[in-house]
C-alpha cells in the first residue's frame, strides 16, 4: 500500500468518527445557535418601541405635553443628536406633584416632569431622561427667546445648524475592525486549541485501548501522525465553515456584523490561512503529547504547558482594540508560537506591512516545518510504552 | 518438506540490563499450525513485535519466504497483539472494513469479507452497533475477526485462547485449523495452555530468557526427547510400593495412578519395570509413553536453568 493510501485512510476514519462524535454535533450547534441568537435576537429586539408614560404636572403642562408627543411623531427634529427614534412618549396630565411621585413609584408612570423644570424618576432615568432634559432645556430656551421677541419661527431659522463635518483619515481602522479582529483571534485561540487537543485525544484513546499496535503493524507512525492532523484539521474547518456560512446567512437578514468595504472575504481568509498554519503546528506537539502518557486523565497535565504561548498570544492580540499598534503584539506576530493569534489581528487592523505579513508567514512556514519533523522522529517511540517522558522520547530516537 | 514462511535470526533486544531477546532463532514453515510457548518474560512478545517491526532489534533480522522482510509484507499477516485492542467507540463493521483496508483491501472486499466473519459468528445484526455495546465475549470474536479480515498468509496471535471460555476455545481452535487447512495459511500461536497447543499444532518453538531452547515438529520432539514416561495403576491405597530408588522420579500422583519421568538410557525397560511395580503391588493399568508436550516443556526449562546455574 503506497503512503499516501495509508494516510488518506487513517484521515477518512478520523473525519467521519469526528463528525460522528456527539462532543462535535454538539459543539457546533452551540456556536450556530449562539451566534444566531446574538445576531438575530438583538435585531429583533432592536425594532420594538419603547412606550415611554410620562406624567406631567404645574407650569407649562400643555406645551411640554405638545413637544413629548410631537417628539414621538418624529416631525420635528430637537436636539437630534439625543434623539431615539425606538422611544415613544405617553404624555398624561396629573394634578399636582404629589401624584406624579405617587404614579412613578407605582410604576404608572416612568418619569414625571414638574413645572417643566424638575424630572423625577424612580432610578437614574438614563438615556430617556437625556431626551426628557433635552426636550425640556429646548422648551425653556424657546420661551426665553419668545419673551425676548423672537418667535419660535424665526429661532428655528436661527438655529438651523448644519452638524459638524466627520473626516476620517484611516477608512480601515476604527470600531468595525477592531471587533472583526477581536472575534477572528478569539475563533483562532479557540479552534488552534480545540483542535490540537483534539489531536493528543485521539492518539491518547488510540494507545490506551491498544488498537494503534494493530494500526501501527500495517502502516508507519509518520502516516498515523499525517493522517491524523490532517483528519481532524479538516474537522475544524469544517466546523469553522458551518460557524462562518452561519454568521454570513444571519447577517444578510440583521446586517450588524461589521464586515469591511471589500467583503467577508479577505478576513475569512486571513483567518482560514493561519488557522492551518497554527492548527498543524500546535497539533503536532500535541500529538508527541498524546504518544507520551498512556490515560486520557493525564491529558490535561501535560497539555496545560502547551496552552500557555497560545493564551499569552491571545491576551497580547486585545492590546490592539483600542486602534493602537503595540510592541508586544508587533513582536508575537513574528514568534511562530503566538503569530497565528497575533498577526491576523494586525493584518485585518491595518497595522502590519506587507513585508511583514510575508516575514511572519515564512518564519512560520519554517516553524511548522521544525515542529512536524521533530513530531515525526519521536511520534512512534511513545506509543507501545504505558508513559515516556519527553526528555527519553527524544534521547532515544 | 513444506518451505520456510518465516526465519527469525539471532535475533537480540536489550531494555536497559534486561536482554528480551538473546539470540532467539526459530523457522516457521509454511502452512503449519506452529505453537510459541515460554514462560512469561521470556520474549514471546517481544519476538512478535520485532516480526511486525513495532520494535527494531539490536542485531539479528526476520526473514519471510527467504528474504528480508518489507514492510508491504507485513500486509499479508495478521496480528493478535497481547493487549487486545479495538475502537471501543467505534462501530463494529466500519473498523473490520478499516482494519481490512489498512491492510491493502478495497472497500467492497474488505466489507464483504467482514460480513461474511460477522455472518458466520451470527453477530451479522450487531454490525451497525458500537462495539462497546457487544459482550466481552463477542468483542473478542470481533478481534480475531480483525487479524482474520484481510484473508492473512500468516497470522501471529499472542495468546489467543487466554479468556475464552470452552466453547469459545474450541470455535477459536477449528476456525484456525480451517485456515491452515483451507488456504494453506500459516499460524503461531503463543499459549500457556500446553495441552491445547498439543492438540492443535504440528509445530512449536520454547523460547526461555530471550533463546529457543527447544523446535521443531511436535511429534519429532516426542520422539527423540531424552525421557520417558512410566504410569502406572495400583489397588494400593498408599505409595509404600513405590521402589526407594523411583521416589525422585515421580511427577505426578493421583490418587491411585502414578507417573514417573525416566531418563532414556540402556537400562530402560517397559517390562522389567513393570515386573518391579507387580513384585511390590497389584497392577490395575499401565502405560509407556514419551512426554507430553507439558512434560517436554517443563523438563527443557528445568534443564536450561541447570545449565544456566552451571
Amino acid at each position: 500500500m503506497n503512503r499516501a493510501a495509508a494516510v488518506r485512510l487513517v484521515l477518512v476514519r478520523e473525519l467521519s468518527e469526528q463528525l460522528r462524535s456527539r462532543a462535535f454535533q454538539i459543539s457546533t450547534a452551540v456556536f450556530v445557535l449562539g451566534i444566531l441568537a446574538g445576531m438575530i435576537i438583538p435585531a429583533i429586539l432592536g425594532e420594538e418601541t419603547e412606550i415611554v408614560p410620562v406624567a406631567v404636572t404645574g407650569a407649562g403642562s400643555t406645551e411640554i405635553m405638545l413637544q413629548l408627543a410631537v417628539v414621538s411623531s418624529d416631525e420635528v427634529a430637537i436636539g437630534s443628536q439625543l434623539l431615539r427614534s425606538d422611544v415613544e412618549f405617553a404624555p398624561m396630565a396629573v394634578a399636582d406633584r404629589e401624584t406624579a411621585v405617587a404614579l412613578v413609584s407605582s410604576g404608572e408612570a416612568q418619569l414625571a416632569i414638574v413645572d417643566g423644570r424638575e424630572i423625577i424618576s424612580e432610578s437614574q432615568p438614563g438615556s430617556t431622561g437625556d431626551m426628557v432634559t433635552q426636550i425640556l432645556y429646548s422648551y425653556e430656551v424657546g420661551k426665553r427667546f419668545n419673551d425676548a421677541g423672537i418667535s419660535p419661527l424665526e429661532l428655528q431659522l436661527i438655529a438651523d445648524v448644519e452638524p459638524p463635518r466627520v473626516t476620517v483619515l484611516n477608512e480601515e481602522a476604527g470600531v468595525s475592525n477592531a471587533i472583526l479582529s477581536y472575534i477572528s483571534s478569539m475563533l483562532l485561540y479557540v479552534a488552534i486549541l480545540t483542535y490540537g487537543l483534539s489531536v493528543a485525544m485521539s492518539v491518547v484513546n488510540e494507545k490506551s485501548s491498544r488498537v494503534v499496535e494493530i494500526v501501527l503493524s500495517t502502516i508507519r507512525p509518520v502516516d498515523l501522525l499525517a493522517g491524523k492532523v490532517l483528519g481532524i484539521g479538516l474537522t475544524g474547518l469544517i466546523q469553522i465553515g458551518v460557524i462562518i456560512v452561519a454568521a454570513l446567512v444571519a447577517n444578510i437578514f440583521t446586517d450588524n456584523l461589521p464586515l469591511p468595504e471589500t467583503g467577508g472575504l479577505a478576513p475569512v481568509l486571513t483567518v482560514t490561512v493561519w488557522f492551518l498554519l497554527g492548527y498543524v503546528f500546535y497539533a503536532s506537539v500535541y500529538a508527541v503529547i498524546g504518544s507520551s502518557i498512556s490515560k486520557v486523565e493525564d491529558l490535561q497535565g501535560v497539555a496545560f504547558p502547551v496552552m500557555i504561548p497560545i493564551l499569552v498570544g491571545f491576551f497580547i492580540s486585545f492590546t490592539a482594540l483600542d486602534g493602537k499598534e503595540t510592541l508586544a503584539l508587533e513582536i508575537a506576530s513574528f514568534i511562530p508560537f503566538t503569530a497565528p493569534i497575533t498577526m491576523p489581528p494586525r493584518m485585518l487592523l491595518g497595522f502590519a506591512a506587507a513585508w511583514e505579513v510575508a516575514l511572519s508567514l515564512a518564519l512560520q512556514l519554517i516553524g511548522v516545518w521544525l515542529v512536524l519533523r521533530l513530531a515525526a522522529r519521536v511520534f512512534g517511540g511513545g506509543l507501545l510504552k504505558d508513559r515516556v517522558r519527553l526528555r527519553e522520547m527524544f534521547s532515544v530516537s | 518438506m513444506a518451505t520456510t514462511h518465516l526465519q527469525l535470526r539471532d535475533l537480540h533486544k536489550a531494555y536497559g540490563p534486561v536482554d528480551a531477546l538473546a539470540g532467539c532463532s526459530f523457522d516457521v514453515p509454511r502452512g503449519s499450525m506452529f505453537g510459541f510457548l515460554g514462560p512469561n518474560g521470556a520474549g514471546k512478545t517481544t519476538a512478535m513485535r520485532v516480526i511486525f517491526g513495532l520494535v527494531q532489534p539490536d542485531a539479528g533480522e526476520v526473514r519471510y519466504l527467504g528474504n528480508p522482510i518489507q514492510l508491504d509484507d507485513r500486509l499479508r499477516f495478521g496480528y493478535m497483539p497481547e493487549q487486545r485492542g479495538l475502537y471501543t467507540r467505534m462501530g463494529v463493521l466500519n473498523q473490520l472494513v478499516y482494519f481490512g483496508r489498512l491492510h491493502g483491501m478495497t472497500r467492497e472486499a474488505a466489507t464483504e469479507s467482514a460480513m461474511g466473519w460477522l455472518d458466520r459468528l451470527g453477530l451479522a445484526d450487531r454490525a451497525g452497533d458500537k462495539l462497546e455495546a457487544l459482550s466481552h465475549g463477542n468483542q473478542q470474536r470481533i478481534q480475531l475477526v480483525a487479524a482474520l479480515v484481510h484473508g492473512p498468509e500468516l497470522m501471529i496471535l499472542d495468546e489467543p485462547f487466554s479468556g475464552l471460555d470452552p466453547i469459545g476455545v474450541q470455535d477459536l481452535g477449528e476456525a484456525l485449523l480451517e485456515q491452515v487447512r483451507e488456504r494453506n495459511a500459516t499460524v503461531l500461536f503463543s499459549s500457556h495452555q500446553l495441552d491445547l497447543v498439543e492438540d492443535l499444532c504440528d509445530e512449536v518453538a520454547v523460547i526461555h530468557e530471550g533463546r529457543i531452547v527447544l523446535d521443531g515438529s511436535l511429534a519429532h520432539l516426542r520422539a527423540t526427547s531424552p525421557i520417558r514416561m512410566f504410569e502406572v495403576e495400583t489397588t494400593a491405597s498408599d505409595s509404600d510400593w513405590i521402589p526407594e530408588e523411583w521416589r525422585d522420579l515421580v511427577t505426578n500422583r493421583v490418587r491411585g495412578r502414578v507417573r514417573l519421568q525416566f531418563p532414556v538410557g540402556d537400562g530402560i525397560d517397559p517390562d522389567a519395570m513393570l515386573d518391579r511395580v507387580r513384585e511390590r503391588a497389584e497392577v490395575v493399568a499401565f502405560g509407556f509413553e514419551p512426554p507430553s508436550l507439558s512434560e517436554l516443556f517443563l523438563s527443557t526449562i528445568e534443564s536450561a536453568d541447570a545449565e544456566g546455574q552451571l
